[in-house]
């Protein structure tokens, strides 16, 4: 199920014409490759504008936030599928 | 001509963005909470549909019926966003649009359907393009008939992610099938007094004597059933450009559990009466009646008072707001408040302060506005509102507060 993680990370990504898109990203000396993003939405905290990303990497779903006005990413969320049969 | 009205129906909107947000979700039955300790699921996935489980239904109820279901709180940011963009791509169809909720719109597309090789084709295009825009796992129903009552009724009972084309030939059929609870215009109680009358079906409203309904309904009401029984509608969309200024302004708020903490009551009103106010100076609005509603332990009281000035200034509303619940002299634990603020009307059309007290606090007010709107809700605040957590605004499914979401702040761009 949910762990809620709130962690600043560093997170490789690529910010191209508007769009960003994190490639991979190193929590607790692990990192991990960004297989696909399945989500991301985006919203307003003040002034800032938080960029979230659900990204799938070996089968779980992480959620990553970046925040425009501290530059700083964050680890919000992890997803793991307690049981795949259920 | 016919008018070509569409009404687009995201399927189980919260839901389907939690399964597009985690895919370990997707085929799974979903549950929506507001918040984790909330007591009922404000939206359900398909796969918990299938279960039997329904909006509002008690978390006891809904693990009864479904063991398996999986919680999740909701997540309001992330929905408005997805609305704002579900908005965008459907104005790039046409700029007669009326946003009817969080996951709803009408759409009239009688002068630009043939650029997209007609309404039909226009509600695919619509369908694809949100799935590769907004996610795969996102659908929505798509009804289109000449009016927003058919178009409503149409999507509705369509099977998820189909279209339906409702013509001269289908009307008829359409209306027979349409439970009162899929009809725009009867609600609940209209539904119930209908059935104390045996009349459980459109076209049974059709054939009531006019005198029956008359006498049950009044000469408006039992017209206005005969008009819906037939599908007719000549409403128009309320575009964002047409919607007027807000009537009143409202907060509510459910608290976790029953208090009789008076500094967290006072700390509860105080915060839902500065939220109201920051919609109303966002809006450029004034008012000057104030009530307020309190309920805990199955009682309810409500009242409200009028005073001769406009204001929009927080604190001379929460010392009205905060003096009526004291004359209630309420005895019971308090569950649930809300207040609100209407008779507005535009603050440019009143005179400027003169005095320079009234000129300062009008300065300290747009001073607090602009770091709050910068560094976030309420980031400076009453001191009153220490002894709590504080309330942040949050937008609900049914869109209230209508015009401050879509002209001035949330849906209205990042």
């Amino acid at each position: 199920m949910f762990e809620i993680i709130n962690q600043p990370i560093k997170v490789q990504a690529q910010f191209q014409l508007g769009q960003i898109k994190p490639i991979n990203f190193c929590w607790q000396n692990s990192d991990f490759l960004v297989d696909q993003i399945v989500f991301k939405h985006t919203h307003r905290l003040g002034k800032a504008v938080l960029h979230t990303f659900s990204v799938l990497s070996n089968q779980i779903t992480y959620e990553l936030q970046f925040n425009n006005q501290t530059l700083i990413w964050k680890l919000l969320k992890i997803y793991e599928s307690p049981d795949p049969s259920c | 001509m016919n008018r070509q009205i569409l009404h687009v129906d995201l399927n189980s909107f919260f839901a389907s963005v939690e399964q597009q947000c985690y895919p370990h979700l997707r085929g799974k039955p979903v549950g929506i909470i507001k918040s984790l300790g909330r007591s009922c699921v404000i939206a359900c996935s398909n796969e918990a549909k299938k279960y039997g489980l329904k909006t509002g239904m008690n978390l006891s109820q809904v693990k009864s019926l479904c063991p398996k279901i999986i919680l999740l709180p909701a997540d309001f940011p992330k929905y408005s966003d997805v609305t704002r963009r579900f908005i965008n791509l459907c104005s790039s169809y046409t700029n007669q649009m009326e946003i009817f909720s969080l996951d709803e719109v009408f759409l009239d597309v009688t002068s630009t359907s043939r650029l997209f090789g007609g309404p039909l084709l226009l509600a695919y295009d619509i369908q694809q393009r949100l799935k590769k825009e907004l996610g795969d796992w996102l659908g929505c129903s798509i009804g289109i008939a000449k009016n927003k009552l058919l178009a409503k009724i149409a999507s509705n009972l369509t099977p998820k992610r189909s279209v339906f084309v409702v013509t001269d030939q289908t009307q008829t059929d359409l209306l027979a099938k349409a439970p009162f609870e899929e009809v725009c215009g009867i609600g609940f109680r209209l539904t119930k007094r209908l059935k104390t009358m045996g009349i459980v079906s459109l076209p049974q409203i059709l054939s009531a004597s006019d005198k029956k309904l008359k006498i049950e309904f009044g000469p408006f009401w039992s017209q206005e059933l005969k008009r819906i029984a037939r599908g007719e509608d000549d409403s128009k969309l309320v575009t964002i450009k047409d919607l007027p200024d807000a009537k009143s302004v409202s907060r509510t708020y459910t608290l976790y559990k029953d208090t009789n903490d008076q500094n967290q009551i006072k700390a509860l009103i105080r915060n839902l009466v500065e939220e109201a106010c920051f919609k109303l100076r966002k809006m450029g609005l004034v008012g000057r009646q104030f009530g307020i509603s309190v309920r805990g332990d199955h009682f309810l009281e409500s009242k409200h008072l009028t005073t001769k000035t406009f204001t929009d200034d927080s604190q001379p509303i929460f010392k009205q707001v905060y003096k009526i619940f004291k004359s209630f002299n309420w005895p019971h634990p308090v569950r649930f408040a809300g207040i609100w603020i209407s008779l507005l009307t535009r603050k440019n059309y009143l005179s400027l302060p003169l005095f320079k007290e009234d000129i300062i606090r009008n300065k300290l007010i747009k001073t607090i506005d602009n770091i709050n709107d910068i560094y976030g809700h309420h980031t400076v605040h009453p001191a009153s509102m220490l002894s709590s957590k504080i309330i942040r605004p949050e937008i609900n499914g049914f869109l209230g507060d209508k015009q401050f979401h879509l002209k001035f702040r949330t849906l209205n761009g990042v």
